[in-house]
């Protein structure tokens, strides 16, 4: 294990990786302060820079892109009471009102003290925990993986959107979209209806830009323009804008518990950062000796709420690189930059690139570092930025996304691609459809269906074949106890919610 | 239009496209078929369940009591359709004008459509291209399309 850190730390050690890093984190926080730019869409769009790189600087840039992105959110929560990205919903409570009374600076460097320590705790859990579950993982056959994909696709499909079977809908659209191209076992062409363009099947990561970028877009476009004041961040030498260490130790066990509650959701597919962080902060709200003070500028909600979310980032790789199964959206662009690069996440990922998947986990921890300088020391340039108008911004974003699918195949069809799902996305949402299920289903389609025929091949066509292996009943059982378990669960809250429209 | 009628419409248009993908898919997922395992099997479990959750998605649209009205002015969809048609159109002369002068003009209209000032307009429209085309070719080496007519005025 640390023979491998070692050569992780060896591989990563080159100046462009750091400087890749830097840039990316750089990049993810401008976008994350932006209202309304979300995480996801900034990882999908900058895919495309890296596959003409090295993986480990590619995945580090996006890593980067990712963890800059998820503080930034927080930024426009605390200054203009807008999460920058859904992930930092938390961080309003209390950051804005701690704004409103002149300590925004304080807030801020809350915040990203928060955030960096939460991510670090996650990212060391993935570093130590990672290798014993993949060395586990390679126990499992055919049926164990198709019964872990069932399992972790039921949880998407049903946690992603306010109905579930809107959720699993999308899902299965997205199982069957993936279908179109030769088939994975018998070679021959699906749903091609003899297109030449359609036998190479939809390529996904034109598929993830439309549905992520375009799509946002299209979103944003809905609304007018108009400039946001912001509050003002104030003098950073003033005390009142400073972290005191007594501060920073009164809030200390609710940053360890927002890394250790972020670290188990993240590890869990589907349910992601602004669950962790409502989560940590009611629990922060129910240990604190003064829980009244929470949603009125509580220093200690901030830090609840941001160590929660980033806490995330780290864990969302473990199920990722050791099963292969991306837990949220932006895993599952990863995975996609990741099959880019030749590289297939999963328990043989560790066996074959060892260097190359340490040194990746070194670069989690130095873009951690690098938020806290370029964070520490931008903090008052990304502060303008959540007031910018976004609409400037939206024609350059459709050029990005255009030249990114294009880059990635040189095809001008991938760019057609990507602009329909960028339509469909945007009318799926309208439809309050969850993208999620729908993203992530599509990346799994082919490993879902071979693992499955693969399966029924080796028990000569017996479904018996999933019951009977120790590994798959196991994760069938917890499909099964999750689905009931939803379902009774949301009766429950129509019960109530039918209540409370009576009364 | 209100969430309970489009859900309603919605599962039956699951059904019915669910439909057509399982009684084509014989034909056009046909294939070598082991052990009764043919490449239209997956696809035909996956229109089985887009049938039943459709219908499921229909009833739950006739039985909902939430009938939260969406957002479809006239105003709005204008706009998406102005973006979206933009953006196709970018697609189609890219091969004729090639990249760097079909993004400038892709990005001069869609800067103006969102009313950017003047000065933006004509900064980001000639200096955002110029710096994607030299980062994409020069760094990443990707070939982008000179353009029919643009080499027919060259050669």
């Amino acid at each position: 294990m640390l023979e491998n850190i070692w050569l992780g730390f060896l591989t990563f050690m080159h100046l462009q990786n750091l400087i890749g890093v830097f840039v990316g984190v750089t990049i993810g926080i401008l976008v994350g302060a932006i209202p309304g730019l979300t995480a996801t869409m900034a990882v999908s769009v900058a895919v495309p820079l890296t596959f003409a790189v090295d993986p480990v600087l590619g995945i580090s840039f996006l890593v980067g892109v990712y963890k800059g992105a998820i503080y930034g959110g927080s930024i426009p929560a605390i200054l203009i009471n807008i999460p920058g990205t859904p992930a930092a919903a938390a961080t309003t409570m209390d950051g804005y009102a701690l704004a409103k009374k002149g300590e925004a600076g304080k807030g801020l460097k809350m915040a990203l003290y928060a955030s960096v320590m939460g991510d670090t705790f996650s990212d060391l859990v993935l570093i130590f925990v990672a290798a014993p579950i993949a060395t586990i993982a390679l126990l499992f056959g055919p049926a164990d993986y198709f019964s872990l994909m069932l399992f972790a696709l039921t949880i998407i499909g049903m946690v992603s959107g306010k109905n579930m079977v809107k959720g699993l809908i999308a899902g299965l659209l997205g199982l069957l979209l993936a279908t179109i191209g030769i088939d994975p076992i018998a070679s021959t062409p699906r749903f091609s209806f003899d297109i030449l363009q359609l036998q190479r099947g939809i390529s996904f990561i034109p598929m993830m830009i439309g549905v992520f970028g375009f799509s946002e877009v299209l979103v944003q476009t809905e609304k007018k323009s108009k400039r946001i004041s912001s509050v003002d961040i104030g003098d950073s030498k003033d005390p009142k804008n400073r972290v005191s260490a007594a501060e920073m130790k009164r809030c200390m066990p609710t940053i360890l518990r927002g890394g250790v509650i972020g670290t188990i959701i993240g590890c869990i597919p589907g349910i992601g950062q602004s669950i962790a962080a409502y989560l940590n902060y009611s629990e922060a709200k129910r240990h604190s000796k003064h829980p009244e003070t929470f949603g009125h500028g509580e220093l200690e909600g901030i830090a609840a709420a941001e160590s929660g979310n980033n806490a995330v980032d780290g864990a969302t790789l473990i199920p990722l690189l050791t099963l292969g199964i991306p837990g949220d959206v932006v895993t599952g662009v990863l995975l996609g930059a990741f099959m880019l690069q030749g590289l297939v996440p999963g328990p043989m990922l560790f066996e074959n690139h060892a260097p190359t998947v340490y040194g990746i986990f070194i670069g989690l921890l130095v873009a951690n570092v690098a938020l806290l300088i370029i964070a520490g020391f931008g903090i008052r340039f990304f502060a303008k930025v959540t007031t910018m108008p976004v609409p400037v911004l939206l024609p350059a974003i459709v050029a990005l996304c255009v030249i990114g699918s294009y880059a990635i195949d040189n095809s001008m069809v991938d760019i057609g691609i990507m602009l329909i799902f960028g339509v469909i996305g945007y009318f799926m949402r309208k439809f309050h459809f969850p993208i999620p299920p729908l993203a992530i289903a599509f990346l799994l389609s082919e490993l879902v269906e071979s693992n499955f025929r693969r399966s029924l091949l080796l028990s000569q066509g017996s479904p018996w074949i999933f019951f009977t292996r120790p590994i798959s009943v196991g994760f069938l059982l917890l499909t099964v106890l999750v689905v009931v378990g939803m379902i009774l669960r949301s009766r429950k809250d129509r019960k109530v919610q039918v209540l409370g429209e009576d009364i | 239009m209100g969430v309970k009628k489009i859900d309603f419409i919605l599962g039956l248009g699951f059904i019915t496209f669910a439909m057509a993908v399982y009684y084509i898919a014989p034909v056009q997922a046909s294939g070598h078929s082991f052990r009764g395992i043919s490449p239209a099997f997956f696809p035909r479990i996956l229109a089985v369940m887009i049938i039943l959750l459709g219908g499921l998605l229909s009833i739950q649209g006739l039985r909902s009591r939430n009938d939260e009205q969406l957002r479809f002015d006239k105003k709005t969809m204008v706009r998406i359709l102005i973006v979206s048609a933009t953006a196709f159109a970018y697609l189609f002369i890219i091969p004729w004008l090639g990249y760097i002068i079909s993004t400038m003009l892709f990005m001069t209209s869609m800067l103006t459509f969102y009313g950017a000032k003047k000065l933006q307009i004509i900064i980001i429209s000639i200096g955002m291209p110029l710096l994607l085309y030299f980062a994409f070719t020069r760094i990443m080496y990707v070939v982008l399309p000179v353009g029919y007519l643009i080499e027919l005025i060259i050669y």
